[in-house]
């Protein structure tokens, strides 16, 4: 879970990125199960039982084999693709509030190509304030705003844990109180409990 | 081909289709009047929705005797969405 630490003038975020336990279980199970679903439909069409647990003797290759094997084919793509990103490790990286420069520096990982490295700098004086907003649907979901004199808003943590609201709200008001931002407190008005 | 007729096929989507518009306006109901207990009627409908798929697909794939496991557990997901509606509604 990414927290806002100080450390001299410096409050800093870490993003963890994309290896996560959680993922790692999803594509393995996405990459598996396209194996599996491509065979069967793969033996469907040879009329040989390709994998020893399963008996497609009675099924046709149009419609029900070639549904398996684009499925399948799909599962495995989606899989291999999930499987590239966690490798990479895809949305890792920081956001800086330094006081000595008055800067704010975002570095986010992202995919190979012009994106590699995301790089933004902001001067602090383009900010009009952090907005903490509080949001009770069916969850209940704290997500802190970075929010622009233009109108731009940029989300920069969001806690789903209802014990660690208290703590990160407290964090960014000192942030706040520390670097001369405004700090704002919204709460959603499509509450519905 | 397929192992059902067409008029079976489409009384079978459509009311998958039906029970997937009364989840959203079970939902809806539960927005407007700020009731919780509707909120979880609709989570435990999308239960029955599951089986729905899962024995859709074994009559899709001809009942054929491999995927019996698809009927276990569509009868398992039925069970286990009508006893929770016993523990929701007491």
């Amino acid at each position: 879970m990414p927290q806002l630490i100080n450390s001299n003038n410096c409050w800093q975020i870490e993003y963890e990125g994309s290896k996560k336990l959680e993922n790692y279980i999803m594509s393995s199970l996405l990459v598996s199960g396209g194996i599996c679903f491509y065979l069967t439909g793969l033996s469907v069409y040879l009329n040989n039982n390709l994998l020893p647990f399963i008996n497609v003797q009675d099924l046709k290759f149009i419609p029900q084999g070639f549904t398996m094997m684009f499925y399948g084919s799909f599962f495995f793509f989606l899989g291999f693709f999930q499987i590239l990103t966690i490798l990479l490790n895809i949305g890792s990286g920081y956001i800086k509030f330094d006081k000595n420069t008055n800067q704010i520096k975002i570095v986010r990982k992202g995919y190979p190509g012009r994106t590699k490295q995301i790089f933004i700098c902001y001067s602090i004086k383009q900010i009009k304030s952090i907005k903490i907003f509080y949001e009770y649907t069916t969850k209940k979901i704290q997500r802190i705003f970075l929010s622009f004199n233009d109108g731009r808003e940029i989300p920069i943590l969001t806690t789903l844990d209802p014990t660690e609201f208290d703590r990160s709200e407290k964090n960014v008001l000192e942030l706040c109180e520390n670097v001369d931002i405004v700090a704002e407190i919204v709460y959603s008005d499509q509450n519905i409990f | 081909m397929l192992g059902l007729s067409l008029q079976t096929w489409q009384i079978h989507n459509l009311s998958i289709l039906e029970w997937i518009i009364a989840i959203e306006l079970v939902w809806r109901y539960s927005k407007e009047r700020k009731k919780k207990i509707y909120l979880k009627l609709s989570s435990f409908m999308v239960a029955f929705f599951i089986s729905g798929i899962c024995i859709i697909n074994w009559h899709y794939y001809l009942n054929i005797n491999a995927f019996i496991w698809l009927v276990i557990f569509q009868s398992f997901l039925t069970f286990f969405a009508n006893t929770s509606f016993i523990k929701i509604f007491n």
